[in-house]
């Protein structure tokens, strides 16, 4: 499968075409709530598109990105869920889902310890719920907003349910 | 735009309709750090308000732009030093003439010498409004730059201020092939047409022939704006910049690049009412790292990513 055939997509998702699955994600986040939600970006130029090119604006976003999405999974030949319906699903944020989602996004510790600056045995030990390895609990809860950040996941809601995993499981010694 | 042969530098311009939110701050602190890698001339062409040399920590010189056009002497002469090595400045003038009062043949001569003015980089300061003396030197530049801040009035005067550049240079090419007055005379008719916004009438002049939209579809994929956020006080501010880029591109088709921002820092005004650059009274803050950040951006075409 050629990239150059879903050009559109990426097109209208404003982003090269190497670009990977998370920033595929990552922009089809935010340029959703661009054109859902009105800011003082939007308001000024209210009157310059009808509502019913908005709402085509809003449908072709989402069809690129699930565009994409078939793309990412025939590059790989597995198959890549839509993430929000694993995240809807999910009712605690422990290490293992969070390991889960990063993998069903293809992003490697090395590529997030990169961009995250936290080191990679912190990422290892925040995955497998190795509480008593981690930092005191302002340093993980750090970390974990920066993990969740960067799976594009809401960090307050991420960290809230972790930690309150963490503290639990701290104060019962398991 | 497009590069000139006889041209020795490279022009870039800030502009951005709305007065306040900064322009001279970050245009002249582009050209402290931009004068480590070359030879710069500023030029304050506000020349209602020129206060250029505030931010460089300098007095009025007493040399200005209104003795290039009222005394014709050469500009190379009137370039004063800025007290930062290879940076000279160009001021404008307070009250004597506005950006409407220069004359059609005086702007011509001025854009020509701007062009031979012996240096690597002209930095040139636009003041506020869209009048189209101001329009016509912003589009003077390679690199055309707009300096917003995250509120409401400075968003919407930034796409004010980009449409009527698109027009102005869209009218320069109409009549260049021969169709002088179109876009006046369309937009004239508006009501006649149903046009209701800009993107109406961009799609109503594509239809009249495969010429225009020709024309239209070139310029648009030519243009391209780099857009600096000032005063960011939190992601979501900086945010602002990657979702005007958008709205730029879907609602105008217009290109830009976001080039970078400038956090809010009350130093910055601190340094001004000290008549102190803040690049030089403060070379390690955090605005001095972020505006060499902006430079490096500008000269290799990076841009901010989303960063939620």
């Amino acid at each position: 499968m050629n990239r150059e055939d879903y050009r559109h997509y990426f097109d209208i998702l404003e982003l090269p075409l190497e670009s990977s699955l998370a920033d595929v994600r990552k922009a089809y986040l935010f340029l959703r709530e661009v054109y859902t939600i009105p800011s003082i970006v939007t308001m000024p130029v209210d009157e310059e598109i009808s509502s019913e090119q908005k709402e085509e604006i809003v449908r072709q976003i989402e069809e690129a990105y699930h565009g994409l999405l078939l793309l990412f999974n025939e590059e790989h030949n597995t198959t890549v869920e839509d993430i929000s319906n694993i995240v809807s699903g999910v009712s605690v944020f422990d290490g293992a889902v969070l390991k889960q989602i990063r993998e069903k996004l293809r992003i490697n510790l090395d590529d997030m310890a990169m961009a995250t600056r936290i080191q990679q045995k912190h990422l290892v030990n925040l995955e497998s719920d190795n509480y008593e390895a981690l930092p005191v609990n302002v340093y993980t809860r750090g970390f974990v907003v920066s993990y969740a950040k960067y799976l594009s996941l809401d960090p307050e809601m991420v960290a809230e349910s972790y930690m309150s995993k963490l503290k639990q499981r701290k104060k019962t010694g398991r | 735009m497009k590069k000139d042969p006889t041209r020795k530098c490279e022009i870039w311009a800030v502009g951005g309709g709305k007065g306040g939110v900064g322009k001279s701050f970050v245009l002249s602190s582009i050209g402290m750090s931009l004068a480590q890698k070359g030879k710069v001339v500023m030029v304050d062409a506000d020349l209602g308000g020129a206060n250029l040399h505030n931010f460089l920590g300098l007095s009025r010189p007493s040399l200005s732009l209104t003795d290039f056009f009222e005394r014709k002497i050469m500009l190379s002469d009137l370039i004063v030093d800025s007290g930062i090595a290879n940076l000279g400045l160009l001021t404008g003038a307070i009250g004597s003439i506005g950006a409407e009062g220069i004359k059609h043949s005086q702007k011509n001569k001025f854009f020509n010498h701007i062009k031979k003015l012996d240096t690597d980089y002209v930095l040139i300061d636009l003041g506020a409004g869209t009048h189209f003396n101001t329009i016509d030197t912003f589009l003077l530049a390679e690199k055309m730059i707009i300096v917003i801040t995250p509120e409401i009035i400075s968003i919407e005067n930034m796409y004010n201020f980009l449409r009527n550049v698109f027009f102005r240079r869209l009218g320069v090419i109409f009549t260049e092939h021969g169709y002088r007055d179109l876009i006046m005379s369309t937009w004239q008719r508006r009501a006649e047409y149903s046009i209701n916004n800009f993107k109406q009438l961009v799609d109503f002049l594509r239809q009249q022939s495969t010429e225009i939209a020709g024309i239209i579809n070139s310029e648009l994929s030519d243009f391209k704006v780099h857009i600096i956020l000032n005063q960011a006080r939190n992601n979501q501010d900086i945010m602002i910049g990657n979702s005007v880029k958008s709205i730029c591109l879907k609602f105008f088709g217009i290109h830009s690049l976001y080039s970078g921002y400038v956090e809010y820092d009350e130093l910055v005004s601190r340094s001004v009412n000290q008549r102190q650059a803040y690049m030089k009274a403060y070379p390690l803050g955090r605005c001095a790292r972020e505006i060499e950040r902006i430079t490096g951006n500008l000269l290799s075409g990076r841009q901010v990513s989303i960063i939620k």
